[in-house]
């Protein structure tokens, strides 16, 4: 089974979960998808880790077999490639922007002449590695990371979504947002956690998820991060559109403080072992409809007066 | 000669659009007859890559010069390699930047 760990807002709490939530998974693999700042490894610490070049395939064009056509240009979507036709003024070029490429392999495909061949551009790494669940069982660790100056980062998610087990739990911390590298990590996912805040600005980027997940088709619910109240506009949001709401965690010094020093939630924490065991079940056990009427009466939280005394 | 200018709309009342990749209009003007062919600019909502295409229809039409505002750095690789003479003007009318032109009073973009 996929689950993926996604938000609309930045920094809601998706590493927190999604680490916590492989730690009490056996059989787990764990995917960092955001390629653009992973930082699962600070707290699930793997080892032993491998590196794999994540390439692009870009076109290499033999300007003595080119005829000036223009056809590669002109089918070019990202307007990556310029042909300056044969004149009186010299015998023409093709330029090929790089940065502007996206690597679809269109122009290798249609030119007439065959003048164009495939090179791989290297624009980041895939990692792979071992760390220790809770059950100390060995799990594999996989992120890539996006080479500086580089801003396409979906091939280096597929690349690193192509490593995925589907023989185990799969765990992915998807990166931020709503766009093209939060949809290529959720893609296909069996399950998506939507990880929010119960402020304004964690309500406004939660809905814009929903309708990307929704649309998507993908099953989903939603953690509330540093929570205050019971009830708060996040539960308020979800009760309306009935999307199930699996866990609500307080908002706590002490774990914002462990969290700041690389330890993991279940770790500061241990009550948060069952919840996250209980939220692993849940997933397991949908559809969302018996989700919905299970948990949205029980809220659970790890500190069953958590609520009552407003302790921080 | 032959000139080319990015405008904002369609000759004779035009003004000079700085923006050279996203401009509205390219216009080719014959300075001898002041005959104006002007097309609209297909590239000036692309996603990318807008300067790549325009630098290439200006230099697939070969005129004597070139004036514009600001050249982003794809399309000036472009215009440098095709050696035709890229002149700044400010968001003057057309018939002024080309009187400048005629009268040395732009500079050429050392691109």
């Amino acid at each position: 089974m996929v689950i993926a760990v996604a938000s609309g807002k930045g920094g809601t709490g998706k590493t927190t979960i999604s680490t916590s939530l492989a730690l009490v998974t056996p059989q787990v693999q764990f995917i960092d998808a955001d390629v653009e700042e992973p930082n699962a490894h600070i707290f699930l610490q793997p080892d032993h880790l491998i590196q794999q070049s994540a390439a692009l395939k870009i076109p290499s064009i033999d300007l003595s077999v080119c005829t000036r056509c223009g056809l590669c240009q002109e089918i070019c979507e990202f307007n990556a490639l310029a042909v300056l036709p044969e004149s009186e003024k010299g015998p023409g070029n093709v330029f090929l922007f790089e940065t502007l490429c996206h690597g679809c392999g269109a122009c290798y495909h249609l030119c007439p002449e065959n003048a164009i061949t495939e090179r791989a551009k290297e624009i980041g790494i895939v990692e792979s590695g071992v760390f220790q669940n809770l059950q100390d069982e060995n799990c594999e660790f996989i992120h890539g990371v996006l080479n500086l100056n580089e801003s396409l980062t979906t091939p280096v998610i597929k690349d690193v979504k192509e490593q995925i087990d589907s023989q185990k739990t799969v765990i992915i911390d998807a990166p931020p947002g709503t766009s093209c590298p939060m949809i290529e990590a959720v893609e296909d996912s069996d399950f998506c956690i939507l990880v929010t805040e119960p402020t304004p600005f964690g309500l406004h980027d939660l809905d814009l998820a929903v309708e990307v997940i929704r649309q998507m088709d993908i099953p989903h619910g939603v953690i509330v991060n540093r929570s205050q109240d019971r009830h708060n506009i996040i539960t308020d949001y979800c009760g309306k559109r009935n999307i199930p709401i699996l866990l609500q965690i307080p908002y706590s010094k002490r774990i914002a403080e462990g969290y700041s020093k690389g330890i993991p939630l279940v770790k500061i924490d241990p009550h948060y072992i069952k919840q996250f065991q209980e939220v692993l079940v849940a997933i397991q056990n949908q559809p969302p409809k018996d989700i919905s009427s299970a948990l949205n009466e029980s809220l659970l939280y790890a500190d069953p007066h958590f609520f009552d005394e407003n302790a921080q | 000669m032959q000139v080319c200018i990015s405008a904002n709309s369609e000759y004779p009342d035009a003004q000079m659009d700085a923006k050279f990749g996203r401009c509205q209009y390219l216009l080719f003007i014959d300075t001898d007859t002041m005959k104006v062919e002007s097309f609209p600019n297909a590239y000036k909502d692309a996603q990318s890559g807008a300067g790549t295409q325009v630098a290439q229809e200006v230099i697939s039409r070969n005129p004597d010069a070139l004036i514009t505002g600001h050249v982003g750095p794809h399309a000036a690789e472009l215009l440098k390699s095709s050696r035709i003479p890229v002149y700044s003007a400010e968001e003057v009318t057309v018939r002024t930047a080309i009187d400048d032109l005629l009268n040395d009073r732009l500079k050429q973009q050392d691109l």
